[in-house]
C-alpha cells in the first residue's frame, strides 16, 4: 500500500513536470489540447530497449494549415524529445523520428495549426529496459 | 563513422508536385549529459544535436530543434514536395559548436 501511494505520488510529479514543458513549448494549456483523430501517432506497444523507439506522426490536415508539431515523453527527465516547424514545400505534415525512452511512458505527439489550436494523438509505450543511460 | 557524417536517402522515381519522403541518418553520440561512464563512473558530457534544417535550392523546407531525448545516429524522416529538380540542403549543429551540412541532388522524372 506504501508503495502504491509512493508511485502515484511520483507519477502525479511527471505529469506536473510533463504539463509545465507542454506549456513552455506549444504556449498551451495542456487540458486544452485534444486528442484529434487527424493527427495520427505510430509507435509499438512494446519495447524491448527504451533506447531506439521509432516513432511516426501524420497530421491529416494540408500541410499549408500545420504549423509544427511536436514530441513529448511524459515519464522522460527531460520530456520534450523535438519539434519540426514545416512549410508548404513539405508536401506533407509528417514526421518520424528514433526516440528515447527511460521507462515506460505516455508519448504525445502535438500538431500546432497555423489557426493557432493544438491538438494531438497520445500513445502508451511499455519499455522492458530504459534507454537513457 | 565520424560524428557529424549524414546520409539521406531519397526515392528512386520522384514525380513533381508530388510529396515524397526524404529520410537521413546523422552520426552522432548524442550523449544527454545525465549518463555516468561505466569504467570511470565519471558523467560524460552533453554533446547532441540541437537543431536540423532542410532547404530546396535556399528555400527553407522544414527546421527541427532537438532535445536530448532522440537517440544516438538518430534517423529522420519528413516530407518534400518540389516542381523542379534542384538541390535538397541539410545543415544541422550540436551543442559543442559542431555544425555540419549535407546536400542531395533532387531530379524531377521526366514526364512522360
Amino acid at each position: 500500500m506504501l508503495a502504491l501511494s509512493g508511485w502515484s505520488l511520483f507519477a502525479k510529479e511527471s505529469e506536473d513536470k510533463v504539463s509545465g514543458v507542454i506549456k513552455t513549448v506549444t504556449g498551451k494549456n495542456p487540458a486544452d489540447i485534444k486528442q484529434d483523430a487527424r493527427v495520427s501517432l505510430n509507435v509499438p506497444t512494446i519495447a524491448e530497449s527504451g533506447a531506439n523507439v521509432p516513432v511516426k506522426i501524420t497530421v491529416n490536415i494540408p500541410v499549408k494549415d500545420v504549423k509544427s508539431v511536436h514530441v513529448f515523453v511524459d515519464n522522460n527527465p527531460t520530456p520534450h524529445i523535438m519539434g519540426i516547424n514545416f512549410s508548404e514545400m513539405s508536401g506533407e505534415a509528417y514526421l518520424e523520428a528514433r526516440v528515447r525512452f527511460a521507462k515506460s511512458s505516455a508519448i504525445r505527439g502535438v500538431a500546432i495549426l497555423n489557426d493557432g489550436s493544438a491538438i494531438m494523438d497520445q500513445k502508451e509505450v511499455k519499455v522492458t529496459v530504459g534507454g537513457c543511460g | 563513422m565520424e560524428t557529424g557524417k549524414a546520409i539521406i536517402r531519397i526515392p528512386g522515381e520522384i514525380r513533381k508536385d508530388v510529396a515524397f519522403t526524404i529520410k537521413f541518418v546523422i552520426i552522432h553520440p548524442m550523449e544527454t549529459g545525465t549518463r555516468k561512464d561505466a569504467a570511470s563512473g565519471k558523467v560524460v558530457a552533453a554533446h547532441h544535436l540541437t537543431a536540423i534544417k532542410l532547404e530546396f535550392d535556399g528555400k527553407p523546407v522544414a527546421d527541427m530543434t532537438i532535445g536530448t531525448g532522440v537517440s544516438s545516429n538518430p534517423t529522420f524522416g519528413t516530407m518534400l514536395k518540389v516542381n523542379k529538380s534542384g538541390m535538397l540542403k541539410l545543415s544541422y549543429q550540436d551543442n559543442q559548436g559542431g555544425s555540419w551540412e549535407k546536400t542531395q541532388e533532387i531530379s524531377i522524372q521526366a514526364e512522360k
